[in-house]
């Protein structure tokens, strides 16, 4: 079998994981819901229809994929698993994508949820048709995933890379930095000012580049990963 | 099969394997015998090529198991952690490992290793739900899933009930003897390692102290003992006493009425003829064969380990 489908037989594992897991499924609904529901119901001050899809698509994508790859990467490691699989035939690449690919696919999934959630309450309350434009929709189908894969290879990288204590440290900044931004409703003092903007094709090339960006920087750190770095950090 | 040469281990500059020599035979099963922290799990992880040694080589198959992938096939593991997902059956578990390993009959094996193991009726349910003694057998299929020619065991029955540990300890053997495995195996259980293997290897703080077959061992490091019961309490004393004043006597414990004299020679008769000539009754005189424990102790003591 290649490692690309060895890799596969990672990410399937890894999804069915993720999705048996009761627990770390309600956060995802919780978080991605929320998002779509309140944003919408309480948000209207600070989104536009266009603006809470852009940012419902990226945000919950992003945060739930964080909450995945703790699952994916993390836990695997805390448990000692990830030394049985270090013996095993796959290399540290392959398993290091299947398991990006195994977080990612049930984070996008539950992006596109809470941007079906936002349609959804927008035409309800708005009593019009409100979709989104083609940028937004290119967003969704193109950017949102390649930025929700970019994102958790990087924290994959780190959760492999770091011991436990500095691992908890990255979750709670990135709780930090990212939980005013998927509740604007209840933080719009803060944010009001910088979220208030138009989402146009400017703004999903940004995001496209910044993935990208995150990619190569991940690509360019994997070459500091070893095995010897992931067992010697293992608690 | 496997070749350890000249193994050192440093981290963060402080030595903890230091020139470690040993060779595995096909079909051996190795015990790896260490107190905690003595580096049996760190030399097992420089074999499997988790860990690089500071100098030396470990080989297995005449290679270093490092990066090499397709030599990692011929490998089989069983380490602290089983190596389980509690969210997946014990069927799905095998399965996923089954395709790693790129194994052909995918259902057939499964199936065999269940019955192996004594799991067939639970193959749906859920590993969460498993005892320890369950996941610790399951592991155990896990590690020979893809029939491999060694294995690698760490502690394979630390934590678990004496039922289930027997049951380990059995399927480890019948690994060994059914299927001709060569097995490393790490432990700090004696009583597993005398039962279970053919040669072993003590280490401790990083260095090997003794490196033979138990029986080696035994005869080199087992001072021949003679274990005397008296009949009379009172006589204990004087029976001590006399004991010790013999030149060929080197050391005397006693427990109550049981006396436990280490001899130069084997001189059970002798030792009887000059207790009952001093009018001391004896219920019963036997040798004594020194056992792995003692000898690790022994070892571990000179070393001066605190245990």
């Amino acid at each position: 079998m290649s490692s690309r489908n060895m890799a596969l037989v990672v990410a399937r594992k890894e999804i069915k994981n993720v999705i048996r897991n009761k627990g770390l499924l309600f956060g995802g609904l919780w978080f991605g819901g929320m998002f779509g529901v309140l944003n919408v119901l309480f948000g209207g001050q600070v989104f536009s229809f266009n603006n809470s899809v852009f940012s419902a698509a990226l945000l919950v994508g992003v945060f739930v994929g964080f909450m995945f790859s703790a699952q994916v990467f993390l836990r695997e490691k805390r448990e000692k698993i990830i030394e049985t699989m270090l013996c095993t035939p796959l290399n540290l690449k392959s398993i290091w994508f299947g398991k990006v690919l195994g977080a990612t696919v049930p984070a996008y999934l539950f992006s596109l949820l809470s941007v079906t959630l936002v349609i959804i309450i927008s035409n309800i309350t708005m009593r019009s048709l409100l979709l989104p434009s083609l940028a937004i929709l290119i967003h969704i189908l193109v950017v949102v995933p390649v930025f929700i894969a970019s994102t958790i290879s990087l924290i994959g990288f780190c959760q492999f890379l770091l011991g436990m204590r500095e691992n908890k440290i990255i979750s709670y900044l990135i709780i930090l930095v990212l939980f005013p931004f998927m509740y604007p409703s209840i933080f719009s003092g803060l944010i009001q000012g910088n979220m208030n903007v138009v989402i146009s094709w400017s703004e999903v090339v940004v995001c496209l580049i910044v993935s990208v960006l995150l990619l190569s920087l991940t690509t360019y750190l994997s070459r500091y990963l070893s095995k010897e770095k992931i067992v010697t950090t293992i608690p | 099969m496997i070749d350890v040469q000249d193994l050192t281990k440093k981290f963060s500059g402080k030595t903890v394997l230091n020139g470690i020599n040993f060779q595995v035979k096909e079909g051996e099963i190795f015990g790896y015998l260490g107190p905690n922290g003595a580096g049996k799990t760190t030399t097992m992880r420089i074999i499997l090529g988790l860990l690089k040694p500071a100098s030396g080589r470990a080989l297995v198959f005449g290679k270093e198991l490092g990066d090499n992938d397709d030599l990692r096939r011929r490998v089989g593991v069983l380490l602290e952690n089983d190596g389980l997902y509690e969210g997946l059956s014990a069927y799905e578990n095998l399965n996923y490992y089954a395709q790693l390993y790129s194994v052909s009959d995918i259902g057939g094996t499964i199936k065999n290793l269940l019955v192996f193991v004594g799991l067939s009726d639970r193959q749906n349910d859920r590993v969460g739900v498993f005892s320890k003694g369950m996941k610790r057998r399951l592991a155990l299929a896990r590690s020979i899933i893809h029939d491999p020619e060694v294995l690698f065991y760490d502690e394979p029955s630390a934590g678990l009930d004496p039922e289930a540990q027997k049951l380990v300890r059995d399927l480890i053997l019948r690994l060994a003897k059914e299927k001709g495995r060569t097995i490393f195996l790490n432990s700090h259980d004696l009583d597993e390692v005398q039962r279970v293997c053919s040669k072993i290897a003590i280490l401790q703080r990083g260095e090997i102290k003794a490196y033979d077959t138990v029986e080696n061992l035994r005869r080199k490091f087992g001072k021949p003992a003679v274990e005397i019961a008296l009949a009379d309490n009172e006589e204990a004393e004087k029976a001590l006493d006399l004991l010790n004043s013999l030149d060929y006597v080197s050391e005397c414990e006693r427990d109550g009425l049981r006396i436990i004299a280490i001899i130069k020679d084997e001189k059970t008769s002798t030792i009887l003829n000059v207790l009952m000539k001093e009018g001391i009754r004896v219920e019963e005189v036997k040798k004594v064969t020194k056992s792995l424990e003692d000898i690790y102790l022994n070892i571990v003591r000179q070393s001066g380990e605190k245990i």
